[in-house]
Formats: C-alpha cells, structure tokens, sequence
C-alpha cells in the first residue's frame, strides 16, 4: 500500500470516519484490512502501536456514536432493532450491551434522555415514562 | 434509599442535561439534587458502574462534543471547548484524544472522504 504524509493509522481513521451510515454499518475490520491491502493481524500491530488502542475499538466507538446520533434524531422512532442492523449488528441484545458499555444506559432509554434535553420546562421526565414500559422490560436481560 | 437506585438516578440526570447544564456539572450539584452526600453518591457510583462519576461527566461531555463535531461543521475547536465547559482549548483536546485516540480538529479532518 501507498504511505501518505498522514500516518497508516490516520488512513485507517479516515476510512471509518468518512463512511456514512450505511457504509459505516456493513464495515468489519477484515474489509479495512483487504480495502488497504494488509493483512488483519499488520493492521491490528500497526495501529494498535500508532494509536494504543485496538482499531476494533475505534471501529465500535464510531458505530456507537453514529449510533445515538441515529437514536437522537430519527424522527418517526427508528426502532432500536433497525438502528442495530443499520449499524452492522446482527444481535440487538449484543449491539444493547456494547452501547450500555458505551453511554452508561440503554439504547431505548437513551433516545428518551435525548428528547427530554429538548423538552421545555415544566415537563417532568415521569410523563414520558409510561411510554418506555417496553424498552425497560428489553433492557432487563442485559 | 436503594443503592443501585441512586446510581441510575445520576445516571438518568447525566444523560438528561443539556450542553449548557452539563458543561458545569459536577458530582455535589447532583448529589445536591437527589438529596445524597456527595461522596456517598461517588463511592456508591463507582461500585456499580466500574467508572468514577467525574469521569462519568466528563466521558458524556465528549460524547457530546463527538455528536458536535458530525454535525456541525462551522464551530471551532475552541467554542466546542467553552460551549462543553472546558476552562482550557487544550485540555479538552487531552481529554478528547484520550478517549476516542484521535485530537478533535483531526477527527473532523478525517470525515472529509477522499476517494
């Protein structure tokens, strides 16, 4: 592969932030690997070196961000099972961990936080809890 | 009062802050509002979360400012490091790079695809 002035790891940074969400979603660091012409485990030694922490971990706190960005802004309420496959998950229970991992809480309960930071005053967050019974009961298994 | 109860209610107010509120949280102001001593609610949160609360705070304020950054192509690094309540430009972009491993002028850098 061709080196730039910007670093290996710097490319590999590009290529994740640049996807937008539907290309981000299908990205799996074999694909980065075989797009930049290096086998999995250089790349992993590489950037692991350049940037001290995996790229796979990169790669998951770009999904995730993107992720609650999705969960923030869809406005006729992507459901959480669409925002995971979007986001290339093939497990909504596991994309439910890694993003708990992640923002602390849950994706269902993380979109309602979202909508109360827009809420005018006087709104008590208990009005919009009657409507998450069933993202609670979801989130129990994690 | 129960215990992980507590850790969710400062989890759940975190998380419902706007920018301008979160920029000047800090453990005793939400230990103040769920009427818990302070270091009570730290050492309760740090049990159950396997996180500090200040680092708690201050991991959502990056997320935040990683939300900014892919939206909002216009505002500088500098506005970005007052708007999240950072006294200093550069130790909000120590503490940007030490999360995502990446400075935040670079991270927006880097969204623009070439080819």
């Amino acid at each position: 592969m061709r080196m730039t002035e910007s670093g290996f790891s710097d490319q590999v940074m590009r290529f994740i932030l640049s996807r937008d969400n539907e290309e981000l979603g299908e990205l799996t660091m074999l694909k980065i690997a075989c797009k930049l012409n290096i086998s999995q485990s250089h790349l992993y030694h590489i950037f692991q070196t350049e940037k001290k922490i995996p790229p796979g971990k990169f790669l998951m706190m770009a999904k995730m961000i993107r992720a609650a960005i999705l969960l923030e802004e869809s406005a006729e309420l992507l459901p959480i099972k669409i925002i995971s496959k979007k986001m290339g998950f093939s497990s909504t229970d596991y994309f439910t961990r890694i993003f708990k991992e992640h923002f602390g809480t849950t994706p269902g309960k993380y979109r309602d936080y979202t909508r109360q930071r827009t809420m005018p005053q006087g709104k008590k967050p208990d009005d919009l809890k009657k409507n998450t019974g069933k993202e609670k009961n979801r989130s129990k298994k994690t | 009062m129960n215990r992980p109860n507590i850790v969710q209610q400062a989890v759940d107010f975190i998380l419902t802050q706007k920018i301008e509120t979160l920029a000047n949280l800090s453990g005793a102001k939400i230990a103040g509002v769920l009427g818990v001593n302070t270091y009570y609610l730290a050492q309760k949160f740090k049990d159950h979360q396997n996180i500090t609360l200040h680092r708690f705070i201050l991991r959502e304020k990056l997320h935040r400012a990683a939300f900014l950054l892919e939206k909002k192509q216009d505002l500088t690094i500098v506005d970005l490091a007052a708007k999240l309540g950072f006294s200093k430009p550069g130790h909000f972009e120590m503490e940007f790079n030490r999360y995502f491993a990446i400075e935040p002028a670079q991270y927006r850098n880097l969204k623009t695809r070439v080819i």
